[in-house]
């Protein structure tokens, strides 16, 4: 099934205007990356218990790595499926590992 | 997935080659090594060397279009099991050509073979780094931010993908370049 995807305006939009030192192209390759595993592959993710917050939890978590300008960077973004049977996902939150990435650019 | 044929690649080379190796092993410390069959070995080693560079910069494609951690982690667990198998290949036929050959053109083989090794060797530090910083796990959500995000969603703002998209494409606000 191919949800509607839906992005925290107050915390994930605003995210992703003030986190620095990402590119445009970065932020363009991550909405693809949502697009693809989530938009339409979100059933995969959803039925990953390990992914849950917490059982039971309405929350699941998806994390993404990309490498923009030789680095590598990790995000993890927070899905609320509780309108998931209305096919809406709703990404409620995001945040970085906090970890110095290795470098990606010895070629 | 491009990696597993890769990974295929390097695996239908590196079983007869590990297969003739283990032959000579067996065969006692002087083992005698025909002109054809060291050329062999090298062609074989030059193709698993080939498809180990072929895994690096796939390693850093899939990166940069942007991979799910966990699928990373299983692409970096299975090139890093591959990396490490060649590389055990590529010192015994190192080691088989050095006893064996010793023309000048054996010379080169070795010195071709601890060339690769040396690449590979690379590669599987930069493989092992990367493992370990995509299976450092995020912190824990603070307890009051997790109870938020599991509140019915109705009561906030939210923005849909083509729209977030397009104001990415448009540069509207955004930090970055």
């Amino acid at each position: 099934m191919a949800y509607w995807l839906e992005i925290d305006q107050e915390c994930v939009v605003r995210y992703f205007r003030e986190v620095e030192g990402l590119s445009r192209l970065a932020r363009l390759t991550l909405a693809a990356s949502l697009q693809r595993d989530l938009r339409e592959h979100g059933d995969t993710f959803r039925a990953i218990p390990e992914l849950r917050l917490a059982p039971g939890s309405a929350c699941f978590q998806y994390e993404i790595v990309i490498k923009d300008g030789g680095r590598l960077r990790m995000f993890r973004f927070i899905v609320n499926d509780a309108n998931a049977e209305n096919g809406v996902l709703h990404i409620v939150y995001v945040d970085e590992l906090p970890s110095h990435a290795p470098r990606a650019d010895s070629q | 997935m491009a990696n597993t044929l890769l990974l295929e690649v390097v695996q239908g080379a590196l079983d007869p080659l590990d297969q003739a190796l283990r032959e000579h092993a067996k065969a006692g410390h002087a083992p005698a090594v025909q002109v054809e069959e060291a050329e062999q070995i090298m062609r074989a080693c030059g193709l698993i060397a080939q498809s180990v560079v072929g895994l690096r910069q796939l390693t850093h494609t899939i990166s940069a279009k942007g991979i799910e951690r966990r699928q990373f982690a299983a692409h970096l667990n299975s090139t890093l099991t591959t990396v490490a198998r060649a590389m055990g290949s590529f010192a015994a036929a190192r080691d088989l050509l050095r006893r064996a050959v010793t023309s000048e053109e054996g010379a080169a083989d070795v010195a071709k073979l601890d060339s690769f090794l040396h690449e590979a060797e690379q590669f599987r530090q930069e493989l092992t780094a990367l493992l370990v910083w995509v299976e450092t796990p995020f912190p824990p959500l603070p307890i009051d931010l997790h109870a938020e995000l599991e509140r019915p969603t109705g009561e906030r703002s939210f923005i849909n993908l083509d729209e977030f998209r397009a104001q990415v494409q448009a540069g509207d606000g955004s930090a970055g370049q």
